[in-house]
């Protein structure tokens, strides 16, 4: 073994053979012999969210998998001031675990502009307004920017399994209906009429509305992590500092410091 | 390629694999992301008056007005006389209401240039009142008024007049002919707010 080698790529070649070859998976050589009486199935469960979107009990849908809400209430005309029975519920899907649940909200505007949709920071996403229960829900003003607000649920969200006597207890509404603020309609820019060469119309006036052709925007992202080991779980998952009225499955008193109404 | 050389490649290879070995997820964790959105559109109320009907004989005028505009609104009228004439709304009107203001309400909203049905009003009809062998030319003039539709939290609508829009025909008492009658009524709707004011 003391023997020299003189050609360090064939060390490196060998190396890199034993490297490559132990990702290949191994073949069970083993033949196994097992009573049926034996045998054991399991699967593991894990962490699960969905949101689900609706307006009515009829038209309940999940959206995780197309990532679109469709605003069923709403149609192709938006009336501005009325409130749009617009329900989104967020539902734990795990079959075993309970969670908490965070979802951040973005409201923007987006307009075109030449043909091109760029978001308009200049119209004012507070007139987009979204009824969420605050008894349920605590939103952390130190998480707020007036595009974003981040709402917590303060309890735990049961599992499918906690479901009894025909309640449903893994889902939970965050948004109870959607209004566009009639303020969008006073918003407006006076200007000259112009005749069809483009000339001004002496005298005549015509009112822009700021608003006009806009589209509001509403993205919504849940976020769940287990309730095992609550406080470390959710400042490990969400960088967020909280107190919890037990090790698990325990309501949020408090987040960052702030009582949370628990 | 010297010893060395191969220790820094293997090295290199090394740093590459721990590099893409994911970090161990120390919770059980998920996420779902949706977005949505929709266009608001906003204008001006539009307001075409019909043919306009005018029975020179028993002095009564007859106007009514449909929502061209795409969106649903409330709709008001005022009749405008000379000092000493005086126009009235004859009792077989339906739906419309006179308020202090002097103007006349319509009860419902009208509909937009959209619906099938709800975009008309019913007929308001004015009797013009002159005294007794009253021969001077004179003129009334129909303002007829639109608002958006407002929405409460609750989704009951509302009229904000403060926001409304105008347009205006002419009555003479000398060229009440169908045909310029009926030209009168097509007359572009105006921007007037200032003039509104100083009403």
């Amino acid at each position: 073994m003391n023997k020299k080698i003189k050609n360090p790529l064939l060390v490196l070649a060998v190396g890199l053979i034993v490297v490559f070859a132990s990702t290949i998976g191994a073949t069970r050589a083993a033949v196994i012999y097992q009573d049926r009486a034996k045998q054991v199935n399991f699967e593991t469960s894990k962490v699960s969210v969905d949101l689900f979107e609706s307006s009515d009990e009829t038209n309940r849908e999940s959206v995780s998998e197309s990532g679109i809400l469709e605003f069923p209430a709403i149609g192709d005309t938006v009336k501005i001031g009325e409130k749009y029975n617009e329900f989104v519920d967020v539902s734990n899907e795990s079959k075993l675990y309970k969670e908490y649940v965070r979802v951040k909200v973005r409201k923007y505007w987006v307009k075109d502009v030449d043909g091109t949709l760029q978001k308009d920071t200049s119209l004012d996403p507070s007139l987009i307004e979204l009824d969420i229960d605050g008894s349920k829900w605590f939103k952390n003003t130190d998480e707020s920017t007036p595009e974003e607000d981040v709402y917590y649920l303060t309890s735990v969200l049961p599992s499918a399994k906690d479901n009894t006597d025909g309640k449903v207890l893994n889902e939970v509404r965050f948004i109870n209906g959607i209004t566009i603020n009639d303020k969008v309609t006073r918003v407006v820019n006076t200007e000259d009429a112009l005749n069809d060469d483009g000339v001004a119309i002496s005298g005549t006036i015509q009112n822009k509305y700021t608003y006009d052709s806009a589209s509001f925007y509403v993205e919504l992202e849940v976020d769940a992590v287990q309730s095992h080991n609550a406080e470390a779980a959710i400042y490990g998952a969400w960088g967020v500092r909280t107190e919890c009225t037990a090790v698990d499955d325990g309501d949020i008193t408090k987040i960052e410091g702030k009582a949370t109404g628990r | 390629m010297n010893y060395k050389k191969a220790i820094l490649v293997a090295s290199a290879l090394v740093f590459i694999g721990i590099a893409g070995v994911k970090p161990a997820m120390a919770y059980f964790t998920d996420s779902v992301m949706a977005v949505g959105y929709k266009t608001v559109r906003i204008e001006d109320p539009k307001l075409t008056p019909p043919e306009d009907e005018v029975d020179i004989e028993k002095m009564i005028k007859t106007v009514a007005i449909t929502n061209t505009g795409d969106f649903d609104v409330y709709v008001r009228v005022k009749a405008i006389c000379p000092t000493g004439i005086s126009a009235t709304m004859t009792s077989d009107t339906k739906g419309w209401k006179l308020e202090d203001d002097g103007y006349y309400y319509y009860d419902s909203l009208l509909k937009n240039k959209d619906a099938e049905q709800g975009k008309t009003t019913s007929n308001l009809s004015f009797k013009i009142n002159t005294p007794e062998n009253y021969t001077q030319d004179f003129n009334v003039i129909i303002i007829q008024e639109a608002t958006k539709v407002h929405y409460h939290d609750d989704g009951t609508p509302y009229a904000d007049w403060t926001e409304k829009i105008e347009s205006q025909q002419e009555v003479s008492s000398t060229d009440l002919t169908d045909d310029e009658a009926a030209s009168a009524t097509e007359s572009e709707q105006q921007l007037e707010q200032e003039d509104n004011d100083n009403e």
